[in-house]
């Protein structure tokens, strides 16, 4: 068999990179120099009549995957990085053959440790793979409101944002008390207030009943980033009025933290439970506002 | 793990989750003090080493800051909360 290496056209489609050759000759092993061939799903087309025959190499020639067209079209899994590929048909002459890239293979990328909770200020030293790690920060939910007589409102819930962000080996960590701000490097969501939310994507708390109205309910924070935790955190519902045995409202969220209800009439608001939610408004008359929890940093590297 | 407010200037600059206070201290180079009280948020001062809400606010004898003047009456289903403004001593109706 005679081997040539060709030069070939190349285009870019919708579905990926496609190589166009031409196998000027039968019994022929035609090589196709690229070190552009990225491991992935590739599909080789031919006339439905002729078998072709494509193998994929690295640059010491150790094959990687092959595969020979049947009915005009072969499926080849490359697992890893190509630099050439080479082609060969037993009959015909001037058979046309595509190369396509169709899949790219896509591997899970998070290291073994999984989800590290961060819970106290300190410097954060670890480092990964590609020396990034994906960073959920969520500041500390507020207390919610003591106002005597007068029921209070729901706490607001802290701030939640979430990036990429590189790992230098030394990382300025902050976490956030009830309503306190959390950072990790340049990424900052502040503490909830009372009754705003913190910073960005917080909630504010459920408004107070007044003299005989139920409380309002807290509300739910967004769900910023479900690959690093699939939850949420809320604000605490608002304190019932004074008068009426009204009652409070609900705290919301779940998953990072749950608002605490509103204090019922002369009763305080319950704290929020978990990172970031605030605390149930004091019901009318002495209910003290509950508390809220603190901020916490959510790393996941890869 | 324990909350430190971080002082600066008499006033609250954040509130923190650190293992110790020296920890803390040493992170933000400022001092800090440990406290609890759902009342202390940022903003909040310091008074002869006690932290208040405000200056002028006074605890009762349920442990809870007042303001020395009531809470204003907004009626039912207000459209406004009520927010302290220790200049003018009497609250700044803010709308909801």
């Amino acid at each position: 068999m005679a081997i040539s290496v060709f030069p070939v056209a190349t285009s870019a489609s919708a579905s990926g990179l496609s190589k166009a050759v031409n196998l000027t000759s039968s019994n022929t092993l035609y090589t196709l120099v690229d070190a552009t061939l990225t491991a992935g799903n590739y599909t080789v087309t031919s006339p439905s009549t002729i078998e072709v025959e494509a193998t994929f190499y690295n640059s010491s020639y150790t094959s990687l995957a092959s595969g020979t067209t049947a009915s005009g079209t072969a499926s080849i899994n490359l697992p890893s990085d190509a630099s050439r590929v080479t082609f060969a048909t037993t009959t015909g002459s001037n058979v046309a053959v595509t190369l396509q890239l169709t899949g790219l293979i896509l591997t899970p990328n998070f290291t073994s440790a999984g989800v590290e909770t961060l819970t106290s200020t300190q410097t954060y030293t670890q480092t990964s793979t590609s020396g990034y790690a994906y960073v959920l920060v969520v500041g500390g939910g507020s207390s919610g409101q003591s106002r005597g007589y007068y029921p209070g409102g729901g706490g607001g819930s802290g701030g939640l944002d979430t990036t990429i962000l590189p790992l230098t080996g030394s990382v300025a960590t902050i976490v956030g008390g009830s309503g306190g701000t959390t950072s990790f490097g340049t990424l900052t969501a502040t503490g909830g207030g009372q009754p705003g939310g913190g910073s960005p994507n917080g909630t504010g708390g459920g408004g107070s009943g007044y003299f005989g109205g139920q409380g309002g309910a807290g509300s739910a924070t967004a769900n910023v980033n479900k690959y690093i935790v699939n939850g949420t955190t809320g604000s605490g519902g608002g304190g019932g009025g004074k008068f009426h045995a009204a009652d409070g409202g609900a705290g919301a969220g779940s998953g990072i933290g749950t608002g605490g209800n509103g204090g019922s009439h002369n009763a305080s608001g319950n704290s929020g439970t978990g990172y970031g939610a605030g605390g149930g408004g004091g019901g009318g008359g002495p209910g003290a506002g509950g508390a809220g929890t603190q901020g916490v940093v959510y790393v996941r590297r890869f | 793990m324990k909350q430190f407010c971080v002082i600066e200037n008499s006033t609250v600059i954040n509130i923190v989750m650190a293992e110790s206070k020296e920890v803390a201290e040493e992170l933000f180079n400022k001092q800090c003090i440990e406290s609890y009280h759902s009342q202390i948020a940022i903003g909040s001062v310091l008074v002869d080493g006690i932290l208040k809400p405000y200056a002028s606010w006074i605890l009762n004898e349920f442990n809870n800051w007042e303001p020395p003047k009531p809470w204003p009456n907004l009626g039912e289903n207000p459209t406004q909360y009520a927010e302290w403004n220790e200049q003018k001593n009497d609250f700044d109706l803010v709308d909801l």
